[in-house]
């Protein structure tokens, strides 16, 4: 997985770079925009930060030149601006997903796993947290080593909860994300998909936050 | 309030009806004098004319004398020594003056001008009444003073035409002026060029323009602000998270509390910009319908972590309409929530419990949103302080925060033209914010 950082700041770059190679990806880091465009017009690049505010040309002339050369790279933009406004210029330009500065590395780490789950080449498709673990290919779930059999829609709950653990789900996201997956969900059906998972899986496992939705909490030493 | 126009008006007629009243009296009395000296002159001519005439001739008439003097206003008596010669009807029959020249004498019931010539022994007093002398006096004098009456209603329509006229300028500029809100700052333009408006327009101008200039600075301040306290505060807790994993785990503890500090600091700018973008004078808000149940919702999610690790849980209960939508700013009403709830985060207590109610109120057609939490009340003295700008209860001094966020609360909810409560929730025991957000008639589905 490489990354291209095109970032002015230098000492900001730097930090971003080191820790992502922690986090096993490989970087590059640029200081121009036109720097970028050319490198991601050679290719061998698989997501590219942007920083919008760069010396020679604005971010967002970045990525609609990128969008125009018909290159589908995964754009994730870095801003110190921070106003709604600039999201929504981002967003229109082509850019898939915004972080407002200052982030947590944690926030960055998370939003490059979705893009990288976007390309298909996440490298382990298995979820763990605590005692269970989720295989998004086969589609197993294990507790303590044991597997356990879940319906496809208790499945697809389980696998939205934890793809998204300590982040609370809203009923009508599940909702949702079950719809799009072609099955018709009546009123009181999440309800029951998570009191049938509740049953199979460890105590507190999925905690439900009364009006809000349901969530798998991670604790911090997990991670 | 002092109107200039009314003002001026005043002052112009008080001045002409003065100025028209003196004239008038002094030319009623000029005039008066002027029919006298008339008068006296004829009664002069007629005696001098009598007293030529030889009464014991043949040629005197007294039959035309008398009816010359037959109106009753002329009275004549000629004598000649001690007896009289000839007398109108109206007067007596003893000589009504014996001093030669004018004298007003009373007889017959009247009041009478008199005159009294003496020649050769022979006297002729002619007397002219004077009622009748005052009454052709009055018809002469008001005959020539009532087109100046008529006159008088028409100058003072005139006048008040004029002044409205005169002052269309100034009302032009108030007009335009009490247009202006704090959004509009464009140069006032008045349809004509006036010497005594132009330095008031231009000084006017030029205030506007500074303000305007003022504003963007400020604009563009808080902007540079964002970018150049961002990036050195992101560089920092990168930093800090790369170090984590170079230092001996002996010194964690204290990159760690380096690192709560960052996102202290970090918060607290964050809540400086915003205070500052969303301030009522220069915000303008860019309005949304929002789904408000999914945004909370997804609130309350962005800021579960932080109460996982109080160990607190958080209720939601949503009495709206389904598919409610509001008008508003996603960006705005997530901060709003967002700081009402990290409030009720910090002052919960460990393993405490906080509630969030939204309804909508039909009788104010108000969305309200009430949210409480778990713990001790401070009192109802600091309650109505509770939303100042940077005020801290003194009794929380020890929960990290620089008092930021309720201002921005504040702020945000007078952006909405909202109120917002604090009281003592019976519930839960802690704080209770009651926000109500008026939802604007035609706007929200």
């Amino acid at each position: 997985m490489h990354i291209l950082l095109v970032e002015d700041e230098i000492a900001l770059a730097n930090e971003i770079c080191q820790s992502l190679r922690q986090a096993q990806y490989a970087v590059s880091h640029l200081g121009h925009g036109k720097q970028a465009i050319i490198a991601a017009q050679n290719g061998d690049v698989d997501i590219i930060i942007l920083d919008l505010g760069l010396p020679d040309i604005d971010g967002l002339d970045v990525i609609k030149k990128i969008r125009s050369l018909q290159l589908a790279i995964p754009i994730l933009v870095l801003t110190a601006r921070g106003q709604l406004s600039d999201k929504i210029n981002g967003l229109d330009a082509g850019a898939d997903d915004y972080l407002p500065k200052p982030f947590a590395l944690e926030e960055l780490l998370a939003r490059l796993r979705v893009l990288q789950r976007r390309l298909g080449t996440v490298m382990s498709s298995t979820i763990e947290i605590s005692q269970v673990s989720l295989n998004i290919d086969s589609m197993l779930v294990t507790v303590n080593d044991t597997m356990i059999q879940l319906r496809r829609k208790e499945f697809m709950v389980l696998r939205a909860l934890m793809e998204r653990a300590n982040r609370i789900v809203s009923k009508a996201q599940l909702e949702s994300m079950l719809y799009e997956w072609g099955h018709e969900v009546s009123s009181n059906a999440i309800e029951v998909h998570v009191h049938n998972l509740r049953k199979k899986l460890p105590e507190h496992f999925i905690t439900n936050i009364r009006g809000v939705g349901y969530c798998i909490p991670k604790s911090e030493s997990a991670t | 309030m002092h109107s200039l126009q009314r003002l001026i008006t005043f002052l112009l007629l008080s001045s002409v009806i003065l100025v028209v009243t003196v004239a008038v009296l002094g030319g009623y009395r000029q005039l008066v004098l002027n029919t006298q000296q008339l008068y006296d002159g004829e009664l002069q001519s007629v005696a001098h004319s009598l007293i030529q005439i030889p009464l014991d001739s043949s040629s005197f008439d007294s039959q035309a004398l008398l009816s010359t003097a037959d109106n009753g206003f002329l009275a004549i008596q000629i004598w000649q020594d001690t007896q009289l010669l000839f007398h109108t009807q109206n007067s007596p029959t003893y000589p009504v003056s014996q001093v030669p020249g004018f004298m007003d004498v009373n007889f017959l019931d009247d009041r009478w001008r008199v005159f009294m010539l003496e020649a050769n022994n022979r006297k002729v007093i002619v007397a002219y009444s004077l009622s009748e002398r005052g009454f052709q006096t009055d018809q002469f004098i008001a005959s020539s003073i009532w087109p100046l009456l008529i006159a008088l209603p028409i100058l003072v329509i005139l006048i008040i035409g004029s002044v409205k006229f005169g002052l269309r300028p100034m009302q032009q500029l108030t007009k335009l002026l009490a247009k202006r809100s704090s959004h509009a700052l464009q140069p006032i333009e008045l349809d004509h060029d006036y010497a005594e408006l132009n330095p008031v327009v231009a000084t006017i101008n030029r205030l506007l323009n500074e303000v305007e200039q003022g504003m963007s600075r400020e604009k563009s301040f808080s902007g540079n602000v964002a970018h150049e306290l961002r990036t050195p505060l992101s560089i920092l807790a990168l930093s800090l998270q790369n170090s984590l994993n170079e230092i001996p785990k002996d010194y964690h503890g204290r990159i760690d509390a380096q690192k709560n500090e960052v996102a202290r600091l970090t918060r607290i700018v964050n809540q400086l910009l915003l205070l500052s973008q969303t301030h009522p004078e220069h915000h303008q808000v860019i309005w949304q319908s929002i789904p408000i149940e999914a945004l909370t919702q997804e609130v309350i999610s962005d800021h579960y972590s932080s109460f996982m690790a109080k160990e607190q849980s958080i209720e939601l209960v949503c009495e709206l309409p389904s598919d409610f939508m509001y008008i508003s700013e996603s960006e705005l009403f997530s901060s709003l929530l967002g700081n009402v709830l990290s409030n009720a985060h910090k002052y919960a207590p460990v393993g405490g419990k906080v509630m969030l109610w939204l309804s909508l109120d039909e009788a104010s057609k108000s969305l309200m949103l009430r949210i409480d939490n778990e713990g001790t009340c401070p009192s109802s003295s600091t309650l109505s302080m509770m939303s100042q700008r940077f005020y801290r209860a003194p009794e929380h001094h020890h929960i990290q925060g620089a008092g930021l966020g309720l201002a921005l609360v504040k702020q945000i909810v007078a952006l909405h033209e909202g109120t917002i409560t604090f009281m003592q929730s019976d519930s839960l025991g802690g704080v209770s914010v009651s926000i109500s957000l008026p939802v604007f008639a035609g706007l929200s589905a």
